[in-house]
């Protein structure tokens, strides 16, 4: 039975608690015999599947299992008042007299049924059940929670020893190798060369080679090749583009906030190119997450560090909202809420947020931890409270020069108006008339002249009153428990003393990020480094690559996460040695050759004895569709929103010419990406990350709807003529079989076997009365959709 | 036409549905594929027909999304109060931004239109509603709901959702996750003409469910009718000839290069997506094209008057999706070209009369066609905003929006019909008899699907998650 009157209030239990149930001895007076022969079966019958230990649920917190769980009563207070019948809930719950409380809920009690509880509680509700029932789960127990493999730094292990001492490369494939000769399982042999190649080129930088590039790489010595190959498409500008994309995923980057009243965010962008540049510029991974957590608080060493530092704390920001909920504390603890579960998730690999309304049920986070969170991102702002909220911008540094001019045209514009309105209120002679139109044409000049504004990112800052928060009971937000210090998540501190001393004024972002990103760190490392070995090698060494916790995924190759985690750290945090480490394996050049014997035994390759067959990505198949066309411009840019749109609050469409904003011919990374209706419709259909949450793994579905999207999107029609056009253009003399080898290197990055030659020729004969760029762009569209081209091989 | 739909649902032979499997699986990954079998038992077909947790009342939804806020005083809620009381100044509990929580003094302002009692039950219907006042034997009344957020946005995505600020997924994924389709050539989920505002897509998004359950839109608000379609449904510039040429290149190729790649189930799948997209091509058009229609069933929906041919045409689509086994069908009377929800009339209640005008035959249409064909018994109508209007006047003429009381009715798929359940008070500003959450209403729409709404879960972030988060009751008594 559920006695919740306010509806927040309800309790929600999937798993069972562990339970405390004493039974001591019973009387065996006629009243208890009434109780078990009587009444006890009806509660068990009616109400234990929702109100008892043992079935491990206590909605509205009423437990009816024993005598004392009645007693003290559920969120709205005592059950039962021995003989007093109206005052008992219960009673009223069974009477299905108030239409807010109707137990059972799913029909009520015979009246004879009614009536055997009716004269149970006028005689005192004599009830021999003894027990202490536990409507919570016994607090977490800390200590045993960090023996868990996950919270405990992980340490340099030894590389293991193999038999097949001519397989490994490098350190990776030994900790590969070494488990499959454990299983008794040989890897496959390594892809061919043109494979390898168009895997490295898509995998590290999102485009294919070029035929001219493909036979440039194919004639570097075999044995420096892949290294020579890898440093090169590690510097190239691509590299930022391709892997600061993965990031957005996670990040949930948006250009408009979602909701209902969706904003756009003009100056998300800013947050973008940061990434982009991040990864090229190979930022120490532990410097990148302190500087989206607190790089408003961090010293900077001169303008432009200044900026970034500023414009990564708009990863706080861009979480989805609902900036016209009403209820403004409500939107405040969410917006803190959003924010504790995409640092946890992203950084952390864990899911705290179950924390905010009961203690985490399958890891060791207690609801302390989470309002000790709290208290530090309520201490944070983001959010400027309004009927429709807005999100918290920052000026970023510019010159002294820059400044003054906007200060001065300020102070010049306010000295202005203030003489016209004086002017204004002067009787109207010529002579006044004259002076106000002087300095109206001098106002608008002034106008005219305006210095560029001082440029501005969204960011957090810290919030004028900082300090610590209340446990909210049961996430109610109107509901305040005690306070909570703020603090991090007890079960990975290594050591009582990371306990964090927050300045008086501070909101303690600061701390967290350096707690964060200490090198010891438990997680940090580890989740990053399965990160990037997913999007190189399909799935995670933790295939659960968001939840590290007892819910998710044992690692595959724990020492192998361990190892390239502390040297990660060692090697100063550079993502691009972790890249390189990984490609550079045996491991990464096998072929996806797929053994019936493999798949008997492993078939899941967790073991990775073949390379999985992996999809492009949706940006990855849109990108070089056009840039087979030779439609992609390389440059990189800022907003593509118009100048309108962006001091645009709400999110009008109106003023956005949605078709060309979304399908520009840029890299796809640099299109808008907004919450509400108006995505690029390709990557809409190709799984493309839902930007309101972080998307760690991003769905690989295969749908009807892709199909359609490929044989009749405008867009792969409109580019597959522009690839038989250039084709055509920049081949006039050649031979059909030259153009269809040419053809299949562009797409393909191989030429055709004799029987797709023998498919194409076929086709392109029959088609003799259409005209040959018509006859070569559908040959384009069909390479276009076909799965070699779509799928690393 | 009708033989020939079914012939679209059912003309499936067993190929094709271990095809469609295969497809299906396809797009699990294995660990995609291991979630599938958990959810769904052995099958791993994400929309397969499934078994409902015990016997449905109801097969699929229909849902006439009144979007803005229809008033209930004005409609079906009858409040001799308010009509005694016209102009009265009555203290009210404020719930908006500037007055949350706080006490303001409201002027009431009486129904604009008469009521009538109507039917063999008696019940009022106002004036604005003479058409569907014809089934009022065949509504359940929902006098007591009320619901979350009191601003559009908040409160169309927790009509959909549930949940006023969260990604959640939307009913329609709910129930074509639990259920899958019925017809292996369509979705389970489709919406016509949904709104782009008030968080467009999420209303019909499946959130983290698999893609495969998001909601598909045929066309969208303020769209002209006549180009409402599935989009990339046709090839604009190849002749069917053509097409057909260069789609057998295209799966010979994709042959061809499977053949080299043994044991790929995705490669395999991709080639049976494309399969089964051909043969789309040629049937979902079928669906939303009416020509087929007779001259008597277009009359009936209104179609070809100006005022009703619009949602009339809507109407019919969705019995044709109905027909065809499309499982939750919404039908949206959404935005007007200034992109303000219709039914929002904040300043000239007198409006109201416009959309009442533009819905009321179509619905009655629907109905009575439904009824026809033998359909309503299975089908569960629903009609309703994302909340009502307020009893007090707002800027002279108009109603704010009232989240606090409203009615929604229900019609058809097992309710209980000619009834009325729950009241609000006196003036029509608060439920408080039988009152019934949206949350609620989930519940009950779920139930009547013959699904458990606390069972339907799916794990997503560590835990699982369902369309009433840890909350929701069946309304019991309105189940027929």
């Amino acid at each position: 039975m559920t006695f919740s009157v306010s509806r927040v209030v309800a309790g929600y239990c999937v798993l069972g608690w562990g339970f405390f149930l004493i039974f001591t001895a019973v009387g065996s007076s006629a009243e208890f015999d009434f109780f078990e022969r009587k009444v006890r079966p009806l509660f068990v019958e009616h109400c234990y599947e929702c109100h008892s230990t043992v079935s491990g649920k206590s909605k509205g917190g009423l437990l009816l299992d024993s005598r004392q769980g009645w007693q003290t009563g559920g969120d709205s207070g005592p059950a039962i008042v021995p003989r007093n019948l109206d005052a008992s809930l219960l009673l009223q719950a069974i009477r299905y007299t108030n239409p807010d409380l109707e137990m059972p809920p799913d029909g009520r009690l015979s009246e004879e049924q009614v009536k055997i509880i009716e004269d149970w509680v006028r005689a005192g509700a004599p009830d021999p059940r003894e027990g202490i029932s536990q409507a919570t789960a016994p607090a977490i127990d800390i200590a045993q929670g960090k023996r868990f493999w996950a919270f405990q730094s992980p340490a340099l292990p030894q590389i293991p020893a193999v038999q097949n001492q001519r397989w490994p490369k490098n350190a990776v494939d030994f900790f590969i190798l070494s488990k499959l000769e454990e299983a008794g399982m040989d890897p496959v042999p390594s892809t061919e060369e043109s494979n390898l190649i168009r895997r490295l080129y898509f995998d590290l930088i999102g485009l294919p080679p070029t035929p001219e590039q493909l036979h440039e790489a194919q004639r570097l010595p075999a044995k420096t090749r892949m290294t020579a190959l890898a440093d090169r498409l590690l510097a190239s500008k691509h590299f930022g583009e391709t892997w600061g994309r993965h990031w957005l995923d996670l990040a949930r980057y948006s250009e408009s906030t979602g909701g209902g009243r969706s904003a756009l965010l003009p100056n998300a962008w800013r947050y973008r190119n940061y990434v982009i540049d991040a990864f090229n510029d190979d930022k120490p991974y532990d410097q990148f997450v302190r500087e989206q957590i607190a790089g408003d608080l961090f010293p900077a060493e001169n303008n432009a560090r200044r900026a970034e530092q500023l414009i990564a704390t708009a990863f706080l920001v861009l979480g989805p909202k609902n900036l016209d909920l009403q209820d403004k504390e409500l939107l405040r603890m969410n917006t803190v809420d959003e924010q504790i579960d995409a640092v946890s998730r992203v950084f952390l690999g864990m899911t705290v947020s179950c924390a905010r309304c009961h203690d985490h049920k399958f890891d060791p986070i207690p609801t302390q931890d989470y309002y000790a969170l709290a208290g530090i991102f309520r201490s944070t702002r983001t959010l400027k409270r309004s009927n429709v909220s807005t999100l918290t911008r920052r000026d970023l540094p510019t010159s002294e020069n820059h400044r003054k001019a906007v200060a001065d045209h300020a102070q010049s514009k306010k000295e202005l108006e203030t003489k016209i309105r004086a002017a204004k209120k002067r009787a109207p002679t010529e002579e006044s008339k004259r002076r106000l139109a002087g300095l109206e044409k001098a106002l608008e000049k002034l106008a005219k002249n305006a210095p560029k504004p001082i440029p501005q990112t969204l960011g957090a800052a810290d919030e004028s009153e900082t300090g610590d928060w209340r446990l909210c009971v049961r996430g109610n937000v109107h509901q305040l428990g005690e306070k909570v210090p703020r603090g991090f998540l007890q079960v990975m501190m290594s050591d009582a003393a990371l306990v964090p001393n927050i300045p008086p004024g501070q909101s303690g972002r600061r701390e967290l990020a350096e707690w964060l990103s200490r090198p010891d760190h438990p997680l940090l490392a580890r989740v990053w480094v399965n990160r990037v070995w997913q999007h190189l090698f399909g799935e995670g060494i933790v295939a659960t690559v968001d939840n590290f916790g007892a819910q998710g995924g044992a690692p595959s190759h724990p020492k192998l996460l361990d190892y390239l985690a502390v040297r990660l750290v060692q090697n100063g945090w550079s993502t691009k040695w972790l890249i390189r480490q990984m490609v550079l394996s045996q491991t990464y050049q096998m072929s996806c050759a797929n053994l019936p014997a493999g798949k008997v035994i492993d078939p899941e390759n967790r073991l990775r004895w073949r390379m999985p067959r992996r999809r492009l990505t949706a940006e990855a198949l849109r990108d070089s569709i056009l840039f087979v066309s030779g439609t992609l411009r390389h440059n990189r840019v800022e907003s593509l929103f118009p100048e309108a749109a962006r001091n645009d609050t709400a999110l009008q469409k109106t003023s956005l010419d949605l078709p060309s904003l979304l399908n520009p011919p840029l890299r796809s990374v640099y299109i808008p990406v907004l919450r509400e209706e108006g995505r690029n419709s390709l990557l809409q259909a190709f799984d493309f990350a839902n930007p309101s949450f972080p998307v760690g793994k991003r769905s690989r579905s295969t749908l009807p709807t892709q199909a359609l999207y490929l044989m009749n999107s405008e867009f792969v029609m409109e580019e597959s003529g522009k690839a038989a056009r250039r084709l055509l253009r920049e081949n006039p003399a050649a031979t059909e079989e030259d153009l269809l080898d040419q053809a299949w290197l562009r797409t393909l990055a191989r030429l055709p076997d004799e029987s797709e030659r023998a498919m194409a020729l076929d086709f392109l004969r029959r088609l003799e009365a259409v005209d040959k760029p018509a006859a070569w762009a559908h040959l384009f569209h069909s390479l276009f959709a076909s799965v070699d081209f779509r799928f690393l091989k | 036409m009708n033989s020939q739909l079914q012939r679209l649902g059912a003309g499936i032979s067993i190929s094709r549905r271990e095809m469609l499997r295969r497809t299906a699986c396809g797009f699990g990954s294995l660990a995609l594929a291991g979630l599938c079998r958990d959810a769904f038992g052995a099958s791993a077909n994400p929309l397969e027909a499934k078994t409902s947790h015990f016997a449905p009342r109801a097969k699929r939804v229909i849902f006439l999304f009144m979007q803005g806020g229809p008033s209930h005083v004005d409609t079906f809620d009858y409040k001799p109060q308010l009509i005694k009381n016209h102009q009265r100044k009555v203290d009210i509990l404020g719930y908006r931004f500037d007055d949350f929580r706080q006490m303001t003094q409201r002027t009431m302002m009486k129904p604009l239109w008469d009521f009538q009692r109507r039917g063999q039950c008696g019940r009022p219907v106002s004036a604005l509603f003479p058409e569907m006042a014809k089934h009022v034997d065949d509504f359940c009344f929902l006098h007591g709901m009320h619901t979350e957020g009191i601003a559009h946005g908040p409160a169309t995505l927790f009509l959909h959702t549930g949940s006023v600020n969260l990604v959640r997924p939307s009913v329609g994924s709910w129930v074509s996750y639990g259920l899958g389709s019925e017809n292996e050539n369509m979705p389970a989920f489709v919406t016509i003409m949904p709104t782009e505002r008030m968080g467009g897509p999420q209303n019909y998004g499946n959130a983290f469910l698999p893609a495969v359950h998001q909601g598909t839109a045929i066309g969208k608000a303020e769209q002209p009718i006549q180009n409402v379609k599935i989009s990339h449904i046709a090839n604009s510039r190849l002749s069917p000839a053509s097409q057909r040429r260069q789609f057998d290149l295209l799966q010979n190729l994709n042959r061809r290069q499977s053949q080299t790649s043994p044991l790929e189930d995705e490669i395999e799948a991709s080639i049976n997506a494309f399969e089964l997209a051909y043969r789309m091509q040629s049937r979902a058009p079928e669906l939303t094209d009416l020509s087929g229609e007779s001259a008597a069933v277009k009359a009936l929906y209104g179609i070809g008057a100006p005022k009703t041919d619009s949602f009339g045409r809507q109407c019919l689509m969705a019995r044709r999706l109905a027909e065809s086994g499309v499982r939750y069908i919404q039908v949206n009377y959404s935005d007007n070209h200034g992109g303000n929800p219709r039914w929002d009339q904040h300043t000239t209640m007198p409006q109201h009369a416009q959309h009442a005008k533009a819905v009321d035959k179509p619905i009655a249409g629907l109905l009575q066609d439904l009824k026809t064909r033998g359909l309503l018994q299975d089908t569960l109508v629903w009609w309703g905003g994302e909340f009502g209007r307020t009893p007090f006047s707002q800027n002279n003429n108009g109603r704010d929006h009232n989240p606090q009381g409203f009615t929604v009715w229900l019609a058809g798929g097992g309710v209980r019909p000619g009834y009325a359940y729950g009241a609000t008070d006196e003036w029509g500003y608060m439920a408080v008899e039988n009152k019934l959450h949206m949350h609620d209403l989930h519940a009950t729409i779920l139930h009547l699907l013959g699904l458990n709404h606390e069972k339907l879960t799916f794990r997503h972030a560590g835990r699982n998650f369902r369309l009433t988060d840890v909350y929701g009751k069946v309304a019991h008594p309105i189940l027929a």
